[in-house]
């Protein structure tokens, strides 16, 4: 067996790393500027986060419209909040903090709807894609949505904060630290919550292997 | 720091090690320690293995693309909320996060004192109630007397029958 090739060079993350850091302080930046009653960076820092703020509340609960409707309260918020900022922590750690409590809210008032809420959008999401990947064989294109169905599936069992856990590692590559914060436990806490999602995910998608 | 102890599936305290020696986050002599680990320890190379197939996986899971008028959406919120909450925006700077969702409730009690305050009796009127009032126990006291009279009468008209027959 094979070892795994590591994802990043220490080069690659230390040059991503010094832009991490001129994002951040521009972010805190165009922030200060929608306080004095800029509109033009609001649109800015709407520009750059809107995707993936949307992409993240989309994977937690699992439904477009709802992920949308989330993201537009999560931005809705900031802006209610421009007046009384302080850049005390990272923008996207305090985005990301408010789309999570969100998101966190509306699964627990959800809970009993899921089931078969989750089946009409995979139904959804598969003729859009069948639509897309026409090229693809029909045999081909059945696997990939079997594995997708299943992806979907294993994250979705995941308690909650596991899965915000997991998507904002794997997904928005956020530092234990920022997850941590996002999360309101400690770094370490947040470790253990990973080690056991990603030990419970290895085990539900071991046979896609 | 022995092979064996740094070991992610024999220590769990080291477990999170897994994860960060994928994301290559380690220092480059716990790199290379583990490194020489993973070669050596068949566990660990099929929990790296399992690990590298959970992050494929995640991989192939594309989300769908944001709304076009997603944006639009947003401003129309936002225009709608500026120009409807005007005296949300006026507590807003004043009054904490937490006690916000308590203004609708001092509003509502301030209207109702001002109802309450409103129809309350004013001094006048209360005095000229007082005085139908006293007029009423003068009109009773009066009628009482009335009747005792009228008793008194009836006593004496019965007694005269006697005397007359006496006489």
């Amino acid at each position: 067996m094979s070892i795994p090739q590591p994802q990043h060079s220490i080069k690659e993350g230390v040059h991503k790393d010094m832009a991490a850091a001129i994002v951040i302080e521009h972010d805190a930046e165009l922030m200060l500027r929608v306080r004095e009653g800029d509109p033009t960076s609001f649109t800015l820092l709407l520009e750059r986060h809107r995707t993936p703020v949307i992409h993240f509340l989309y994977r937690m609960v699992q439904n477009q419209p709802v992920a949308e409707e989330l993201a537009q309260e999560v931005f809705l918020r900031v802006y209610r909040s421009r007046a009384s900022y302080e850049p005390t922590a990272k923008f996207t750690t305090w985005l990301f903090r408010i789309g999570t409590h969100l998101a966190l809210n509306w699964i627990r008032d959800h809970k009993k709807e899921r089931g078969q809420e989750s089946l009409d959008q995979e139904k959804a999401d598969g003729v859009a894609r069948q639509v897309a990947d026409q090229r693809q064989s029909i045999e081909q294109e059945m696997v990939r949505q079997v594995r997708l169905s299943e992806v979907r599936r294993a994250v979705e069992l995941l308690p909650a904060k596991q899965r915000a856990a997991v998507l904002m590692h794997k997904y928005e590559e956020l530092e234990y630290s920022q997850i941590a914060k996002v999360l309101q436990c400690s770094e370490s806490a947040v470790k253990s919550l990973l080690f056991r999602a990603y030990e419970t995910l290895r085990v539900r998608l071991a046979h896609l292997g | 720091m022995s092979q064996a102890g740094i070991c992610p599936i024999q220590d769990r305290e080291n477990a999170g090690i897994l994860l960060d020696y994928c994301d290559r986050k380690l220092d480059p002599d716990m790199m290379a320690l583990l490194d020489s680990h993973v070669s050596q320890c068949a566990g660990c190379r099929q929990a790296l293995a399992a690990q590298q197939l959970v992050w494929e996986a995640l991989d192939s899971w594309d989300p769908a693309p944001v709304s076009i008028d997603f944006n639009r959406r947003l401003y129309q919120r936002i225009d709608k909320e500026a120009a409807t909450a005007w005296w949300r925006r006026m507590f807003q700077p004043v009054l904490p996060f937490s006690m916000r969702p308590a203004l609708p409730m001092a509003a509502a009690c301030i209207v109702l004192m001002a109802v309450f305050l409103f129809q309350a009796p004013s001094e006048q009127q209360l005095q000229k109630k007082m005085t139908v009032e006293f007029i009423d126990v003068e009109q009773v006291e009066k009628t009482l007397d009335d009747m005792e009279m009228l008793r008194q009468m009836e006593g004496l008209l019965q007694e005269e029958p006697v005397s007359r027959r006496a006489l």
